[in-house]
């Protein structure tokens, strides 16, 4: 441990040293969420919402849904500097060094994470300046927020999977549109649940997109905190299944080289 | 430094490694030999003739398929696991011929980041960044992003990177490649005073007149296999024979007289007389050697020498021609190798002039300017 949080720190200021680069890029990762809410805040505006209180509008509605599509599809790119890393030999590069590829993949992982999660406070304040109401209950806020970091680091572990596998930036293109899109329209970030079809409503039950949001939104709108055993537990599992998976990724890329 | 008490008992030992590829490539033979604290050993040979591959073997980099090697005491050290293979990887260095750096990052985060996944602590790291940058005359360049960085500094950089961690043992493959003269003085002054403090230093190299003056220990490999290993003085009294290659105006007509005389020059091992063409093997002076021409009024139109130094071991041991590094270095050889190789035609001056050129010299002479 004394000698993982060093790395990890290490590999996490480099994460946001070249993210903090490249502003251009970190902009860019802003536009997606707004237009959504744009597009989608001004098309369903009149959408009859039920069991919301009174007086709830769409936006209301949405504006949570996007911060954890924010994550997600931050997430999912996560990986695609290691193929970075790949190309340049950088990622054998560090694996040659006593460090353990644990301790770096944590280390990039949670870079990736904590500025998901800035991210989603940003496109929250951006909800809330066009006109999105929520309610500030700031423990609900911060545990719904613990949700939000768990699924990313399960998305972002993924992510690094894939693209240590694949080795192929294509195959991300591929990825962040095969696993995304049906992860969000199965998902409640855009429609209330009480309002799908039955078969959607129950595979959005089990979709973790759906814990995040619903954690998210309960916090938000309810000021309710997420429920351990139906959205943190399964969302921490989600986690500690994706890591040791990414983490034999980065072992055989390095081998491979 | 040197871990071992005993200075005798070798850092890195081979014991018959060998190397396959998949798909059957017999990259190296059975090699044994002894690598030692306080010496630079030198890898030389032809492209393809195993150096790599023996240099990852000994490193522990890449596992042999038959064989043992002992890195500090550790046996099969491309095997060792958890704390075993953590102090390996503290105390050696493998640095590859292609540099592995990041291009969006500046030299100094990335000497710092290294440093750090090295296990050192921010007290130590600033003094071990310096130390290497200075080394390699870097310090003008750390802030910079490596995307700037031109082909050289981009070695310089990727060396530095490779000691920043001050190891005892560093396995280096061809790290003067694409180096200017200012790069390789700072190298081979690095590896000197590593040598000179009791570290050991394995080092593939093409720059023969640097390994000649500079290695304690050197072993010629040519297709896979060990020709020759010893100090290079070693190798060079006992494989390089030197030569005089002259070249008459007209066809020579006494052979025989004139085979007589220059035999018995002193230096001269055999003649071979072909055409207008006389070889001499040996280090012969040539102020014994023009005087029994002319007493044969014999007219020269070309003559060349050929030092028995370590390129003429090397061209006589693998048959191919050594790049010609030395030469930059200011070391005086002919042009036009008139007595390399062992066929005949080669030593009738079967190769154009300046073939034996290194593409290295000369290459991005700016390289070494801000």
């Amino acid at each position: 441990m004394s000698r993982s949080f060093p790395v990890a720190l290490a590999v996490c200021r480099r994460t946001w040293v070249k993210t903090l680069r490249r502003p251009v890029v970190l902009s860019f990762s802003f536009v997606q969420p707004v237009m959504w809410m744009l597009f989608f805040g001004f098309l369903f505006q009149r959408y009859p919402l039920v069991d919301l209180p009174p007086g709830t509008s769409y936006l209301d509605f949405l504006a949570p849904g996007v911060c954890a599509m924010t994550v997600l599809f931050g997430a999912s790119q996560s990986g695609i500097s290691w193929i970075r890393d790949l190309q340049t030999a950088f990622l054998g590069r560090m694996l040659q060094t006593p460090a353990g590829h644990r301790s770096i993949l944590a280390g990039k992982v949670a870079a990736d994470v904590l500025r998901l999660l800035a991210q989603a406070l940003v496109v929250l304040s951006i909800a809330a300046l066009l006109g999105a109401r929520v309610r500030f209950a700031p423990l609900e806020a911060l545990a719904a927020l613990a949700c939000l970091a768990l699924f990313g680091t399960a998305f972002s572990c993924l992510s690094c999977t894939i693209a240590l596998r694949a080795r192929a930036q294509e195959a991300m293109a591929v990825f962040v549109h095969v696993v995304n899109m049906p992860i969000l329209f199965t998902s409640t970030a855009l429609v209330p649940k009480k309002q799908m079809p039955d078969w959607l409503a129950a595979i959005s039950a089990w979709n973790p997109l759906t814990l995040t949001v619903d954690a998210w939104r309960g916090a938000l709108l309810f000021g309710s905190a997420p429920s351990l055993g139906g959205q943190v537990l399964p969302l921490a599992l989600l986690g500690l299944l994706f890591f040791p998976l990414a983490a034999a990724a980065m072992r055989s890329a390095a081998r491979s080289e | 430094m040197p871990s071992d008490p005993d200075a005798e008992s070798p850092v890195c030992r081979a014991r018959g490694v060998a190397k396959t590829y998949p798909g059957g490539v017999r990259a190296l033979e059975p090699f044994d030999g002894d690598f030692h604290a306080g010496r630079i050993s030198a890898l030389i040979g032809p492209n393809a003739s195993g150096k790599t591959t023996l240099l990852r073997v000994l490193a522990g980099v890449a596992q042999p398929s038959a064989g043992e090697v002992q890195l500090l005491g550790v046996a099969r050290p491309a095997r060792a696991r958890g704390g075993e293979r953590r102090a390996l990887r503290e105390r050696t260095a493998y640095v590859a011929q292609d540099p592995a750096l990041d291009p969006e990052m500046t030299g100094a985060e990335l000497l710092a980041l290294v440093a750090t996944l090295h296990g050192a602590r921010a007290a130590a790291r600033g003094a071990a960044v310096e130390r290497v940058a200075r080394a390699f005359g870097l310090e003008g360049h750390l802030r910079q992003l490596v995307r700037a960085y031109s082909g050289g500094l981009r070695r310089r950089l990727h060396l530095a990177i490779g000691l920043v961690h001050d190891p005892e043992v560093l396995f280096l493959d061809e790290p003067a490649a694409g180096l200017d003269a200012e790069g390789r003085d700072f190298l081979w002054r690095e590896l000197e005073g590593r040598a000179q403090r009791g570290g050991a230093v394995v080092v593939v190299s093409h720059d023969l007149a640097r390994v000649e003056r500079c290695a304690d220990f050197a072993v010629v490999l040519d297709r896979g296999r060990s020709v020759a290993a010893g100090t290079p003085r070693e190798i060079v009294d006992e494989h390089a024979r030197g030569a005089l290659a002259l070249h008459a105006h007209a066809p020579l007509e006494d052979e025989l007289a004139l085979r007589q005389r220059l035999e018995r020059v002193p230096g001269v091992r055999s003649v071979e007389v072909a055409g207008s063409r006389v070889m001499l093997e040996g280090s012969p002076d040539p102020a014994d050697v023009l005087p029994e021409l002319a007493a044969m009024r014999i007219e020269l139109v070309d003559v060349h020498r050929d030092t028995a130094d370590l390129c003429d071991a090397y061209r006589r041991l693998t048959g191919r021609d050594p790049e010609r590094l030395g030469a930059a270095a200011g070391r005086g050889r002919s042009p036009q190798g008139a007595g390399g190789g062992q066929s005949p035609q080669a030593a009738g001056g079967g190769r154009s002039p300046g073939e034996g050129r290194s593409p290295g010299e000369g290459r991005s002479p700016g390289e070494g300017r801000r």
